[in-house]
């Protein structure tokens, strides 16, 4: 890894390096950039670690030199955990290969439309380097378009879906939802006294956009129109619908791309053409032995302090992480070398005490450790409880003894239960002290201790995985909540499942075509996304069947608003389930629900 | 530091100019006047401009650079009208530009010219060279929105075509040669651009009446056009779609 030339006055340096405690914070020195910055490396051959990966990945490169046009895979996607070089590959990438770059960045705007201009723009055209020269694909001068954190696209977009206005209303729309109904308008707007604009009689009088008429020069109703436009002209920076122009892009494109991600598996669950349309190279942590030499190298080319405990426990911590490496590296390089350094390396790491700590509560009987462990963990009892869960087994084989080890922790899990539903965290040191003594003790007294390998929660990886279908389910459940005034948990038992038998692909026959137009008179109706739609298709957000639901059909654009949804969710009742009659007690009734949309709208 | 007044319509047309290539932008001053450089997010289309210090109706400027929010800018010219002359200030350093038309008075936040990308601008020089009429061209334009999302231009020894075309439809605009003031080339050349870069970029500089388009084959366009009834001039670049073989 070489650093880039910078200069660096040469008598301020020499003075740092005699006196180790010289505290190296003039920016002249450090030029305000972050080490990582500094030490990049600004081709593939200076990498670190992953040589497999960064072969594979000039060999992809290459594909587009030699063929005429472009390759088959026309995308790679750079998997792997943080700071292990995904970034900084595709930038020396670009490097090596003479190739323009165009960045697309998390920080940057990467809904649908900015990822259509600018990284769509870039795949179909020739593009100019910023050091003045014309790119030509024709003669293998590439752009690489590189799309960082792909997989950060998804989860936000799913997120923003519940609380996220959708288009901006009319202006009509804007004053109904302000004022309810004319009448309020009447009075907020002083419409209808002497001298005044007569009242609306109804909001079909106003138009969408505002009038010119004199009610609207009125400076209550200026008032409203200033906050409409407001609403208006807000840019809309959530990563809606990026996922889906990220595919087309993909399909599309005539120059290299590649994706940065964490976990290939958002891409490849939204569509198949991540699957087996893109090259995919995997990145691993860094191995120690590397992170080292690296932490050593730098620390000698850059000229910072480090003792070589500090930098044994630099590696340690990083846990393959080359950019944590380097910046604990950065942070602790001011302090003289030493203990000072090792003090603040020392600092707490969440995931590693976990380990040590499960692995030291099972092997030490003793009590009193509530303080401790709060002390030690920058997390809840809460969070400790699966690990004892998941770990207890394992520490002993006698029935007996894990009976008794378990007994304190069934405790202590009702006292965090009751802590949780009475906000009563006092109760939280008891629960503390039944898990750690309570649970260790009797693991003692039975001859227990703790395993080889301290297992990670079995029930927080399968969480954490569910994670983004769980946040499918829950904003499915909440739009079709809203429609049928009805909350979430009830929409559970009462919506989901006939949702779910309306969506369902049916005989492909007469029924099957009803079966489809119900289904995208729900999707409108629902304002459900392409990833809800898969959701409850059981597809892919992309395939031809939900794309086909998302398709605006002439009936639902036509039919007015107040009589199409009301239809619309009664309808999986009365059509596609099979006992017929059968709309449960639970479903909310009918009439209560037409009436309110009817007095709602007009 | 930099000190001028500016007839309204002049920072205008400067800033639809600016505008339909970046959003941000580095406005180097110097004691002649201004120059800019641009290039697009995607790297596809450069500007490359110069407004000379007569544009302006007075004008005091050491070399600095300004680094503006053109929607700012956009912002103020929005309060004032036609003909109004706008006072601008700039003390250099992280001051803020000062901008006051009639009795308001702006005091605008700069952004970091270190932080803009500045572009070297490539020597481009097509073989073909075209004067066409900004009106015929972007009716042109307009004809070929509908239709596709590229168009081509294709220059030979007795006419100029623009052409446009889409799965089912297609949209030819051709003029011959004694229509157009001036027509060079050699050889037949023809390029296919972006459109809505194309398009947008006749747009913003329709106050001139007549383009001169600089065409090569499967090379960037280069559309060079004056500004400030002609006290300033400046030119695009815009590269030409990869073409599969």
């Amino acid at each position: 890894m070489k650093g880039p030339a910078h200069p660096r006055p040469r008598a301020v340096l020499k003075a740092a390096a005699s006196d180790p405690c010289v505290v190296e914070h003039s920016p002249s020195l450090r030029d305000g950039r972050p080490l990582t910055e500094r030490v990049r490396p600004g081709s593939l051959t200076d990498m670190v670690g992953n040589p497999e990966a960064i072969s594979e990945l000039k060999r992809w490169a290459t594909s587009w030199q030699s063929s005429h046009g472009s390759p088959r895979l026309r995308a790679v996607v750079l998997s792997g955990p943080p700071g292990v070089g995904k970034t900084t590959a595709a930038v020396a990438l670009a490097h090596d290969m003479g190739w323009g770059l165009v960045e697309m960045n998390a920080s940057d705007a990467r809904n649908r439309f900015a990822i259509e201009q600018v990284a769509g723009r870039a795949a179909l055209t020739n593009a100019f380097s910023l050091t003045g020269e014309l790119l030509s694909a024709k003669r293998g001068q590439r752009t690489l378009i590189l799309l960082d954190e792909a997989d950060c696209l998804f989860s936000r977009g799913v997120e923003s879906n519940e609380t996220e206005a959708r288009a901006p209303p009319s202006f009509r729309e804007f004053l109904r939802t302000r004022y309810g109904n004319v009448e309020s308008l009447a009075v907020a707007w002083g419409l209808g006294g002497a001298g005044a604009p007569s009242k609306f009689t109804d909001w079909a009088e106003i138009p969408s956009s505002g009038g010119r008429s004199k009610a609207f020069r009125l400076p209550a109703a200026q008032r409203d129109l200033a906050d409409w436009n407001e609403t208006k002209v807000r840019p809309d920076l959530t990563d809606r619908g990026g996922l889906g122009a990220i595919a087309k892009l993909v399909r599309e494109t005539r120059q290299p791309i590649v994706l940065t991600v964490n976990d290939p598996k958002v891409l490849t669950r939204y569509s198949p053409i991540f699957r087996s349309g893109v090259a995919r190279i995997p990145f691993w942590p860094v191995r120690d032995e590397d992170l080292k030499s690296v932490v050593r190298r730098v620390a000698l080319t850059q000229r910072l302090q480090v003792s070589t405990a500090a930098a044994e426990a630099i590696v340690h911590r990083s846990r393959g992480d080359l950019r944590a490496a380097l910046n604990d590296l950065d942070a602790i390089s001011p302090l003289p070398p030493g203990g000072a350094q090792e003090l603040l390396l020392g600092a707490r790491d969440v995931t590693s005490d976990f380990f040590d700590l499960t692995r030291e509560i099972l092997d030490s009987p003793r009590v009193f450790r509530s303080v401790e462990i709060r002390n030690r963990l920058d997390a809840t009892p809460d969070d400790l409880l699966p690990w004892m869960e998941e770990n207890l087994p394992r520490a002993t084989r006698d029935p007996a003894t894990r009976l008794a080890a378990y007994q304190p922790l069934a405790e202590a899990d009702q006292l965090l239960s009751r802590a949780r539903r009475f906000r009563t965290f006092g109760l939280w040191s008891y629960a503390s002290e039944l898990m750690s003594g309570g649970v260790s003790i009797a693991l003692a007294q039975g001859g227990g201790h703790a395993p080889d390998r301290i297992a990670f929660p079995q029930f927080l990886g399968d969480m954490g995985r569910a994670r983004t279908v769980r946040a499918l389910r829950s904003s499915i459940l909440s739009k079709a909540g809203r429609m049928l005034h009805i909350s979430r948990r009830k929409a559970v038992d009462t919506a989901l499942p006939f949702l779910a038998v309306a969506f369902r692909a049916g005989p492909a026959r007469g029924a099957h075509r009803r079966g489809t137009e119900l289904a995208r008179r729900l999707t409108a109706a629902l304002e459900l996304s392409a990833e809800e739609v898969a959701y409850l298709t059981g597809g892919a957000p992309d395939d031809a069947r939900v794309q086909g639901l998302l398709e605006p059909s002439e009936q639902t654009a036509q039919v007015p608003r107040p009589e199409e949804p009301s239809t619309a969710p009664a309808g999986p009742a009365e059509e596609s389930a099979p006992p017929p009659g059968a709309p449960p007690a639970g479903d909310a009734p009918p009439g209560p629900k037409k009436s309110q949309r009817r007095l709602g709208d007009y | 530091m930099f000190k001028a007044k500016v007839k309204m319509e002049v920072l205008r047309e400067l800033v639809e100019v600016i505008s339909t290539l970046v959003s941000e932008v580095k406005l180097s001053v110097s004691k002649d006047g201004i120059d800019v450089k641009a290039v697009d997010p995607s790297h596809v289309a450069m500007l490359v401009l110069k407004l000379n210090r007569s544009a302006f109706e007075e004008f005091t400027g050491e070399t600095t650079d300004i680094g503006l929010d053109i929607e700012k800018v956009k912002e103020v010219l929005r309060l004032s009208k036609p003909g109004d002359v706008l006072d601008l200030q700039y003390d250099g350093g992280k001051s803020k530009l000062v901008v006051s038309v009639g009795k308001l008075t702006r005091h605008m936040g700069v952004v970091d010219p270190a932080g803009i990308t500045d572009p070297k601008v490539p020597n481009v020089s097509p073989p073909g060279t075209v004067k066409v009429n900004t009106e015929e061209l972007r009716q042109g334009i307009r004809g070929s929105e509908s239709v596709s999302d590229h168009v081509t231009l294709e220059l030979t020894p007795d006419h100029f075509t623009m052409h446009s075309e889409g799965e089912t439809d297609r949209v030819d605009l051709k003029i011959p040669k004694d229509a157009l003031s001036e027509l060079s080339t050699k050889e037949s050349v023809k390029s296919m651009y972006p459109l809505d870069f194309f398009s947008n970029m006749i747009k913003s500089i329709s106050n001139d009446e007549v383009v001169t388009l600089h065409i090569g084959n499967e090379y960037p366009l280069k559309v060079e056009f004056k500004i400030a009834g002609g006290k300033g001039e400046g030119s695009f670049l815009l590269a030409p779609r990869v073409e599969e073989d």
